[in-house]
């Protein structure tokens, strides 16, 4: 019994002593805890295993320049396998075992939306770079910022560019999740606005390993161009079963196309596809952030880093924590979640060097609205033709 | 376009045939539904892919000693997860085949990791026009396999010691034994040969889409094509796997490829309501 009431009593000052150090969780004198929710196994695990292993390379950057304002950054990683219920498991770990101070990257949109308003109650400020559904910011939510453009500014570039091309009787073949029925949308959506209309639009399940069907309706369709809004592997064996039933046409893509994986998945008929892609820079490039992060993923795999990697996530997701450490700094010596939002509010062009220069203010959180598009070239290599 | 959608089912019907006849014939055998048909067809892919494209082994060879490999690991897995459980409650076992599918998809993605690879084709994937209908060599060659595996298997099935001796099993496993089947090795050959079949569909599938861990999940097409043609029906699930995949394409061109799964699995649902054995499945007679 004594026992029990001299625990409590140490329990309340130990608890009494932190909340006059800081008002918010995960800050302490030495170090400040970041959570993150990602796909790390499963087929969407290259995303998550990209991010996680870039915004541990970052926060080494930072922690080795000093940490920000004397604080260390401590990540803590959890793996939702790209399910809705363990992502939403992980994170109300994070939030109320952890304590963490703010949520970095993110997970694939069907992960991530789910999240919001879990988000939205706990008040935690939230930096995401994988999802690029529109849904994360409509409706606002001051909680939350994204890194890079949504599906509709992607939507937006790769349709200005295939309009140049003389595109008039588009088709879109798009898959039945948060990625895919968010770009058909957006689509569906700016051609409207370009009085274009769509002259065929085919969904399929995410399981789907035949796409016969849905190509030969497009092929009967008269299209003059096709959309596709799939991820890498599934968009690859679209293009190649399209080029066999017969399918000439321009192919473009939506960000989830452009990775290193879909050449790889598409063969010789991937070439010529064009699509929208999130950062200024290939993740080969050899402008220096690019190339200077690529020799630290070496380095971290022994030299030999997996398959498909860097991949562009591994962009996003080390620019995520530098915009995140950015506005760190900004919140000043006793950051709270409030201070940290208003200070990334003022991240005016702010470059991380992997993605494009982001800007927040008070009533817009979409970083950016840019994308570079992507062509694959004779060498089946991803190559930028607009930046 | 009718004639398009006929002949771009063939393809994809003929490794829908193999897994459903894969699953038929454990089935047939021992009562079981092994739900780790689709990961022996993504091992029998991966093994190919490694012989063929890292070792350099000639098509053939890979081709055959991946199949003898999944064979092999099919006899490990009827050993492990299968016999021991032979008294146990169906149920059992059927969560056993599904933590089999579990391991072996998580064990090939630990050894593998998230790589994906597409098979090099062993037959031009080029398309050719004939009449207005558009096919590969590819489409051909995998058209070609699954016949002669068929073929192979309905000789051994019906013309061997071993075919016979897995009948009579099926058809009475006590009696078998008593005229000195031996049942243990029967199920042994059942298991191997289910685990060769789904490996020549994957074998198969591979050039057509891509290799993951997870592309066993067209091991379920299998399954319902099995269900359609009748699960203890050997040539009803072969022609369950053709009518499967002629469906998807009839339902997804004319219908609409969104609704494409609703209706396959309404008329599954009927056709179990009308036939619940499945369109060429008969009734196996229980005697209490």
């Amino acid at each position: 019994m004594l026992r029990r009431l001299l625990l409590t009593a140490g329990l309340l000052t130990g608890l009494g002593a932190s909340a006059a150090l800081a008002a918010d969780p995960g800050v302490s004198k030495e170090e400040i805890k970041i959570g993150m929710w990602s796909p790390l196994t499963g087929p969407t695990a290259l995303l998550g295993t990209s991010e996680r292993d870039a915004v541990e390379i970052a926060i080494d950057e930072v922690n080795a320049g000093g940490g920000v304002n004397g604080r260390k950054l401590k990540l803590i990683v959890y793996d939702d396998a790209g399910s809705p219920q363990e992502a939403l498991a992980a994170v109300r770990r994070l939030i109320d075992q952890d304590g963490v101070f703010a949520l970095i990257a993110g997970s694939t949109s069907g992960s991530t939306l789910p999240i919001v308003p879990l988000i939205n109650r706990a008040k935690i400020p939230f930096v995401a770079s994988i999802s690029s559904n529109r849904k994360l910011l409509d409706p606002f939510s001051r909680y939350i910022f994204r890194a890079y453009s949504n599906e509709v500014a992607q939507a937006d570039r790769v349709i200005e560019f295939a309009l140049k091309q003389g595109v008039k009787k588009p088709a879109i073949v798009y898959t039945s999740n948060d990625y895919g029925i968010g770009g058909e949308e957006a689509v569906t959506h700016r051609f409207q606005q370009a009085k274009v209309s769509l002259v065929a639009r085919e969904r399929y399940n995410q399981t789907d390993q035949d796409f016969s069907a849905q190509l030969l309706r497009i092929k009967q369709s008269g299209a003059d161009s096709l959309f596709v809004w799939a991820f890498a592997a599934e968009s690859g064996i679209i293009v190649r079963q399209a080029r066999e039933v017969g399918l000439t046409m321009p192919i473009y893509g939506g960000g989830g196309t452009a990775t290193p994986l879909f050449p790889k998945a598409a063969g010789q008929a991937g070439i010529g596809v064009v699509a929208a892609y999130v950062a200024p820079e290939l993740p080969e490039s050899s402008f220096k952030p690019v190339a200077d992060y690529r020799e630290k993923l070496k380095a971290r795999y022994s030299g030999n880093p997996p398959p498909g990697r860097p991949s562009e996530y591994d962009l996003a997701g080390y620019g995520a924590l530098k915009i995140f450490a950015e506005g760190l700094k900004r919140a000043g010596s006793e950051p709270t979640r409030e201070s940290f939002i208003a200070a990334l509010e003022t991240l005016k062009d702010f470059n991380a060097g992997t993605i494009f220069p982001v800007t927040f203010t008070a009533t817009q959180h979409e970083g950016t609205d840019q994308s570079a598009m992507v062509r694959v070239n004779d060498a089946n290599h991803w190559e930028i033709v607009k930046r | 376009m009718l004639g398009q959608l006929v002949v771009s089912s063939l393809a994809l019907g003929s490794i829908y045939a193999l897994t459903a006849l894969g699953f038929a014939i454990i089935y047939r055998a021992s009562d079981v539904v092994n739900f780790a048909q689709g990961e022996m067809m993504m091992l029998g892919a991966m093994a190919a892919l490694l012989l063929y494209r890292d070792l350099h082994l000639s098509y053939p060879v890979a081709f055959g000693c991946a199949v003898l490999i999944s064979m092999a690991v099919a006899i490990v897995v009827e050993r492990v997860a299968f016999r021991p459980l032979l008294h146990a409650p169906h149920f059992t076992v059927l969560l056993s085949t599904v933590a089999i599918a579990q391991v072996i998809r998580s064990g090939v993605r630990a050894f593998y990791g998230q790589e994906l690879s597409s098979f090099p084709p062993a037959w031009s994937d080029a398309p050719i026009e004939v009449y207005g209908v558009r096919f590969t060599l590819l489409g051909v060659g995998i058209i070609a396999t699954t016949a002669l595996t068929l073929i192979i298997f309905l000789v051994l099935f019906a013309r061997t010691n071993m075919g016979w001796a897995m009948r009579a099993t099926a058809q009475n496993m006590r009696g078998a034994a008593i005229v000195g089947v031996s049942v243990p090795r029967v199920y042994s050959q059942t298991w191997a040969i289910a685990g060769g079949l789904a490996a020549v569909g994957g074998i198969l599938l591979a050039p057509l889409i891509i290799i993951t861990p997870d592309m066993g999940v067209i091991g379920n097409k299998g399954f319902i094509a099995a269900i359609l043609g009748g699960f203890n029906s050997l040539g009803g699930a072969v022609m369950g796997g053709f009518i499967l995949a002629l469906m998807e394409n009839l339902i997804g061109v004319y219908i609409s490829s969104a609704f494409k799964d609703v209706i396959i699995f309404g008329c599954l649902i009927v056709v179990l309501l009308a036939r619940p054995t499945g369109l060429w499945g008969t009734q196996k007679l229980k005697r209490v």
